[in-house]
C-alpha cells in the first residue's frame, strides 16, 4: 500500500516536472525552430491576414536546392494533392487519408487565390477542415486563410531558405493543450519532408525553368 | 494483493476498485506504448533527414516531448472512461464468477472474463454503428485500428486475466 502511494507521488512529481520543462524550455525553443532572430522579427505578407493572434510560430530550414525546385514540392501541399510531407502515419490515425507525394506532379503545380487546401478528406464539404489560399506569389510564397504562410527566400542559386509562419487564433485551451504541440510535430516534419525531397530532386536548368527528372512539371523560377 | 473480505458486498467493492485501477493502468500503458512507438519512428525520420537549422538532438527531444504531451493529455482525458469500463466489467465478471463458476475452475473463469469483455465491446460497437451511424471505411482503417481495434483486443485480454485473478482471490477467500 505504501509502495503504491510512493509510486503515485513520484509519478505525479515527474508529470509536473515534465509539463513545467515543456512550458518553460521546450515550447519557447520549438516556437521558433530553426529560425533566426531576424526571421522571427520580420514582417511577412501573411501577417496582414490575422489580427491579435494568441500565439505565432516562425520556423525555418535551409534547403540545398534551387528555389524553383523547393517551390515545385511546396506548391503541391494539401490532402488529396501531395499531402504535407510530414508524419502521415500520425495524420492517418485521424482518418486523414494522407499519402505524401514522392515526385513532382504536374497537375498540382498551380495554386491561385481562392483555391482550397484540404487538411482532411472532409474538407471538400466541411469548411473547418480546409484552408483557402488568400495570397500567392508563384515561386516565392503562398498564404492560407488564418495567415498560415509558406515563404521561400533564395540564399544563392542552389540554396533556399524555407520559412513558415503560423499565427493562431483558436480557442486558447484547445490551442495550448493540443494544437500547439501537435502543430510543432507536424510542421517541423513538413519542413524536413520538403527539404529531403527537394535535395534529392535531380533537375536540369533550362533557361529560367527547372525540369525535374521525372519529366514532370517545369516550374517557373522567380 | 489485498485479501478479500468474507461478504459479497466487500467482494463486489474490491472487484469494482480493482477493475477501475486496471482500466486506468491500461489507458496509461497504451499511451506509453504509443509514445514509445511514435518517438522511435519520428526519431528515425529526423535522423534520416540529416542537418537542420533547429539542431538534430533538440528536434528529437522537442518532438518526443510534444508527442508525450499530447499522448499524456489524451490518456488523462480518457482515464475516467477507462476506469468506468474497467469497473463495470469487473463487477459483471465478479457476479458471473459467483453464479456460474461455483467450483472456481480457472478455465471457466478465463472464458467468463473473455466473453464478458467481448460482449461489452460488441455492445459498444453496436452503439457506435447503429446508434451513431459510424461506418468503417478503408481510408479510416488505421484510425479505427488505433482508437478501437487494438484497445478492444487489450481490453478483452485484460478481461480474461482479470477474471482469472478474481477467481484466484475467491479461491483464497471465498465470499459467504
Amino acid at each position: 500500500m505504501k509502495a503504491t502511494k510512493t509510486f503515485g507521488v513520484i509519478s505525479l512529481l515527474l508529470l509536473v516536472v515534465f509539463f513545467a520543462s515543456y512550458i518553460f524550455f521546450i515550447r519557447p525553443w520549438h516556437m521558433r525552430w530553426g529560425a533566426t532572430d531576424a526571421e522571427v522579427a520580420m514582417s511577412l505578407p501573411g501577417d496582414q491576414f490575422t489580427h491579435n493572434p494568441i500565439a505565432v510560430d516562425t520556423r525555418a530550414i535551409t534547403i540545398h536546392a534551387p528555389i524553383a525546385v523547393v517551390w515545385a514540392w511546396l506548391v503541391q501541399l494539401g490532402q488529396g494533392r501531395g499531402a504535407f510531407y510530414s508524419y502521415s502515419w500520425l495524420e492517418n490515425l485521424f482518418a486523414s487519408d494522407m499519402h505524401n507525394a514522392e515526385k513532382i506532379v504536374p497537375q498540382y503545380q498551380q495554386l491561385k487565390v481562392g483555391d482550397w487546401v484540404l487538411m482532411h478528406p472532409t474538407g471538400a464539404t466541411n469548411p473547418a477542415t480546409r484552408l483557402e489560399v488568400v495570397a500567392v506569389d508563384p515561386g516565392r510564397y503562398f498564404v492560407l486563410s488564418k495567415g498560415w504562410g509558406f515563404y521561400l527566400e533564395p540564399i544563392d542559386e542552389n540554396t533556399t531558405r524555407f520559412i513558415v509562419r503560423y499565427p493562431n487564433n483558436d480557442d486558447p485551451i484547445y490551442y495550448y493543450a493540443v494544437l500547439e504541440p501537435a502543430h510543432f510535430i507536424m510542421e517541423s516534419g513538413m519542413l524536413l519532408g520538403v527539404k529531403e525531397r527537394a535535395e534529392h530532386t535531380t533537375y536540369t536548368k533550362v533557361s529560367d525553368t527547372v525540369q525535374s527528372t521525372e519529366g514532370g512539371t517545369v516550374n517557373a523560377a522567380p | 494483493m489485498q485479501r478479500l473480505d468474507q461478504s459479497p458486498q466487500h467482494t463486489m467493492r474490491y472487484a469494482a476498485k480493482s477493475g477501475a485501477k486496471v482500466g486506468v493502468a491500461l489507458d496509461l500503458g497504451y499511451a506509453m506504448a504509443f509514445l514509445a512507438y511514435a518517438s522511435v519512428r519520428s526519431t528515425l525520420t529526423i535522423l534520416a533527414a540529416g542537418g537542420m537549422d533547429g539542431g538534430m538532438l533538440g528536434t528529437i527531444v522537442a518532438t518526443t516531448a510534444s508527442i508525450a504531451w499530447v499522448s499524456l493529455l489524451v490518456a488523462i482525458l480518457f482515464a475516467p472512461i477507462a476506469a468506468l469500463i474497467g469497473m463495470v466489467t469487473a463487477v459483471i465478471v465478479n457476479a458471473l464468477l459467483g453464479r456460474v463458476n461455483p467450483i472456481h475452475s480457472a478455465t471457466r473463469a478465463l472464458i467468463i472474463g473473455l466473453v464478458t469483455a467481448a460482449g461489452i465491446a460488441l455492445l459498444f460497437y453496436a452503439a457506435l454503428v447503429f446508434g451513431m451511424g459510424v461506418a468503417v471505411s478503408p481510408e479510416a482503417i488505421e484510425m479505427f485500428a488505433f482508437w478501437l481495434g487494438l484497445p478492444t483486443l487489450i481490453y478483452i485480454a485484460a478481461g480474461g486475466v482479470g477474471s482469472l485473478e478474481l477467481n484466484r482471490e475467491l479461491v483464497r477467500s471465498p465470499a459467504v
